[in-house]
């Protein structure tokens, strides 16, 4: 996986190292996520989705 | 180490013995990088023990969800931590910050008349559209005289103070009696003289706390409650702004410089 990581501490620019890693597994009791775009579209409410499937119908 | 303790996504794997989630259900997480644990959320992707991660509701995005975490769960604690607010006069200092504006949002939600003191007139305005009830700039104004009006000469019954020390003079002057500051942050004056007799004449409670070692029924109750709160209306989630993976470090600068409002935010798939 990418991910960001420090092996000393100092000035985030002068520390932060991007880079691939190992994609970790889930231990027991642990789950893994996957990590999702903020900017990802917003998932529509029961409220709009049963708006918008009305205008649908009127058409 | 791989910095950033809070984040939003996808389950993705279970581990053994977890029955709580299943794979594709969206969840949002804290304490990622706390605790002993060296990973965080500054990846693609994180392992976390399955009760530091709760279900986001279908309708909040996970930009949302990724600035809940710690502020969230900080707020709520500070919050509900000893008993609920409902009816209660609740004072946020710091109101726009990101523990302050969701305790302005949960402490309406819960019940309470909210005042908040802020810094600037844009904070201000983040919160009103909290819900505060009255907001008081503290540079400009006068802190105590416009709460013990508010309050008819009472004071307040809670506060949930960004800065205990730097604030204490002035918030032992506006406490009810009975009251109880709760504290998560104290960078005024980490070292405070603390006027105990004054304290005990008012019967003032000192309730302070990092969430890392609150008990986990409380983090329960506190993530059982969000997501009712987060389901029961629409919630203003503020997001200072937003950097891509390889960008983390100008994220870091971001909230180092201090004047943001809101939770500065990464997107792991970039």
């Amino acid at each position: 996986m990418r991910a960001v990581w420090y092996e000393r501490t100092g000035a985030a620019p002068t520390v932060l190292t991007v880079g691939e890693m190992p994609t970790p597994d889930a231990g027991p009791g642990e789950v893994r996520i996957r990590l999702e775009p903020p900017a990802s579209i917003r998932p529509m409410s029961a409220a709009a989705a049963a708006t918008i499937a009305r205008w649908s119908f009127r058409a | 180490m791989i910095p950033n303790s809070d984040g939003a996504g996808i389950i993705d794997q279970l581990g053994e013995g977890v029955t709580r989630f299943a794979v594709g259900d969206r969840v949002w997480l804290f304490n990622g990088q706390r605790n002993g644990r060296a990973f965080g959320t500054a990846a693609e992707y994180i392992t976390l023990a399955d009760y530091l991660v709760t279900p986001l509701p279908q309708d909040v995005s996970f930009a949302a969800g990724a600035t809940l975490g710690i502020p969230c769960m900080t707020a709520w604690c500070a919050l509900f931590a000893d008993g609920p607010v409902a009816g209660q006069t609740v004072l946020v200092t710091g109101g726009a910050g990101a523990v302050g504006h969701y305790a302005v949002q949960l402490a309406k939600w819960g019940g309470a008349r909210v005042i908040a003191t802020v810094s600037s007139q844009v904070k201000d305005v983040e919160a009103r559209l909290g819900g505060a009830d009255m907001v008081v700039n503290y540079r400009t104004e006068d802190v105590v005289a416009k709460v013990m009006a508010f309050t008819e000469n009472r004071g307040v019954d809670r506060v949930i103070d960004v800065d205990f020390g730097g604030n204490l003079a002035t918030t032992l002057k506006l406490m009810a009696l009975n009251s109880t500051i709760a504290v998560y942050a104290t960078n005024g004056n980490r070292t405070p003289t603390l006027p105990v007799r004054e304290l005990m004449e008012k019967c003032i409670t000192v309730r302070s706390l990092v969430l890392f070692a609150l008990p986990p029924p409380l983090l329960a109750a506190a993530q059982a409650d969000i997501t009712k709160w987060l389901e029961s209306g629409t919630r203003v989630h503020n997001i200072a702004g937003q950097f891509a993976l390889a960008e983390t470090a100008d994220a870091h600068l971001a909230v180092e410089k201090g004047d943001k409002i809101g939770t500065v935010i990464v997107d792991c798939a970039r």
